[in-house]
């Protein structure tokens, strides 16, 4: 054993060695949990990309010719107060659905399934300049805006991006160090201590979307898919069907009208 | 005053996409209510297994049978034996049929067809194969049961069609379900930290352990006697056989439920020993206590 180095250390300098091993540790479990966290949010995003691109736009049909029923009803009976306020509730549902299923048209749905390459940077990243790594207000927005931009690109796969936004950190004057010992172990000890209140806001966050309505109906279709299932198309093709049957009623009402 | 407009506006952005979220989490409500129904629907129905490698095989045998038969019945289509098994398994009760090629990677088609004969015998089999000759399978042991058919390759859809029916049809006629043996209920006096932890491994084993009583109708004498050794952070060590029941089927799947159950929970403070050897007990009614 090497005495003299440890009699050469300054108790702080001892705790400060002490301290930097245990972050070094914690920083690493931080950026795996980040990690985790930003690829089951990336997957659960594109699921319902294509959930509502499969499902969701012939639910958004089925409202828009339910509210077309009701409205027509409520033409034939002016005066029904309770029939106009169904074509009412009807209409706004059908705007609603069809505001939710819009912009999921324009993304591209494909299923994540991100690089080992691309999950090792986004680890670094998110050691090196995660938010609550940060040791003052101005530092943490600095790090925030990164952050913010280094999901964007994981879920995006955008590798370069992610190098950029790591070397554009490494550059600025937020990541060095300094300033003697004693503010430095003040320093490691406040990081650790906020690396663990976000550890547990992260299992917090997993356990909400793991609770999510979203996230039950993924597990059950990969679930179906292992055994050569698709239960979104199921779910569209049974939404056809209810759509011809609505067509047909429409119709009816519609030659109803003619005849009175 | 720009600062301002700023906020303003990123302000009426995070509310639009706030409204838009829960616009879509209303739809994605009820999607996965529908999708809900579509499972309870599944519950109900009759399940034909495909099992072929070839996946081009399995798609026109799974369309051709959504063709000719009635909406009761479902087709689930399985890459391997080994895979089909594991569907078996899970939906025992709802196999109307099974439809296996020969040749495939792993178990083939007359083993996975061996196996069903030996612990669900009332379930009916089509094996099909190309290179196997119609008297070839008349030898093999499995033909000697009866609901055990082949098909030649290249398939013919008419007697494909016409062979699944028939096996369907008379499954139909001659399905019994005999009640399940009664299950024995041993409460164990449980006081001592590893008696403790005893019982709780064996609920964790339990848990994993992925069998079927109604295999070993009647059965009672079986009992494979398995031994684990686990490390004081709970990780098991080892996994050997004291004695084997001589059922393959009871002794493959008490030992995959061990090795699934690995890391068990650290083994209690209280013992002070570098490893806890335990030996458990699997019969046709589970673990006994």
């Amino acid at each position: 054993m090497n005495t003299e180095l440890i009699k050469n250390q300054t108790p702080e300098e001892q705790e400060l060695k002490k301290k930097l091993s245990e972050f070094a540790e914690i920083q690493n479990e931080l950026a795996q949990r980040e990690l985790d966290l930003a690829t089951l949010r990336a997957e659960l995003h594109l699921f319902e990309v294509r959930y509502l691109r499969t499902v969701g736009v012939k639910l958004a049909e089925l409202d828009e010719l339910k509210a077309q029923i009701a409205e027509a009803l409520a033409r034939q009976k002016p005066h029904d107060q309770k029939i106009q306020e169904q074509a009412e509730l009807a209409r706004t549902q059908a705007q609603e659905s069809a505001e939710a299923t819009g912009s999921a048209q324009d993304t591209k749905e494909e299923k994540f399934k991100p690089s080992e390459s691309l999950k090792k940077l986004y680890r670094e990243v998110a050691k090196r300049l995660h938010p609550d790594l940060a040791v003052d207000e101005k530092e943490r927005l600095q790090r925030q805006k990164l952050m913010a931009e280094a999901n964007r690109a994981y879920e995006e796969g955008d590798e370069a991006k992610l190098r950029s936004i790591l070397s554009e950190w490494e550059n600025s004057p937020e990541s060095v160090k300094g300033e003697g010992i004693a503010t430095e172990l003040i320093r490691v000890i406040r990081k650790i201590a906020q690396a663990k209140k976000r550890l547990h806001a992260i299992e917090i966050e997993f356990a909400k979307l793991e609770e999510s309505d979203l996230y039950k109906m993924k597990v059950k279709t990969e679930k179906a898919e292992d055994e050569g299932r698709d239960l979104l198309s199921e779910l569209a093709s049974q939404l056809e069907n209810d759509m011809t049957i609505a067509k047909k009623r429409l119709a009816e009402i519609a030659r109803g009208k003619m005849q009175t | 005053m720009s600062d301002e407009h700023d906020i303003e506006k990123s302000e009426l952005i995070l509310s639009n996409i706030r409204s838009l979220a829960i616009k879509r989490s209303g739809l994605v409500k009820r999607g996965l209510e529908g999708i809900q129904k579509l499972e309870s629907k599944f519950d109900a129905l009759q399940i034909i297994i495909i099992a072929d490698d070839d996946p081009t095989m399995r798609e026109v045998l799974g369309e051709l049978c959504s063709k000719f038969l009635p909406d009761k019945y479902q087709v689930l289509s399985a890459g391997s034996a080994e895979e089909a098994i594991e569907f078996f398994l899970k939906h025992e009760h709802q196999i109307a049929a099974v439809v296996t090629n020969h040749i495939m990677p792993g178990i083939t088609g007359a083993e996975f067809i061996e196996w069903i004969q030996e612990f669900f015998p009332h379930i009916p089999t089509v094996l099909n194969s190309g290179y196997l000759k119609q008297e070839e399978f008349s030898n093999l042991s499995i033909a000697k049961k009866p609901d055990c058919r082949f098909i030649k390759k290249p398939i013919h859809f008419d007697e494909f069609q016409k062979i699944l029916i028939e096996v369907i049809e008379k499954k139909k006629l001659d399905n019994s379900w005999p009640d399940e043996g009664s299950s024995k209920t041993i409460k164990p006096k449980v006081s001592k930290p590893i008696d403790l932890y005893k019982s709780e491994i064996a609920r964790q084993i339990t848990e994993k352990w992925v069998f079927s009583q109604q295999v070993f109708r009647g059965r009672t004498d079986l009992e494979a006697v398995l031994v684990i050794k686990i490390l004081p952070n709970g990780e098991i060590r080892n996994i050997w056989f004291e004695k084997k029941s001589g059922n393959s089927y009871l002794d493959e799947s008490a030992f995959k439920a061990v090795k699934k159950s690995n890391p068990l929970p650290p083994l209690p403070k209280e013992f002070r020993r570098p490893f806890y050897n335990v030996g458990l007990v699997f019969t046709p009614y589970g673990l006994k206590k």
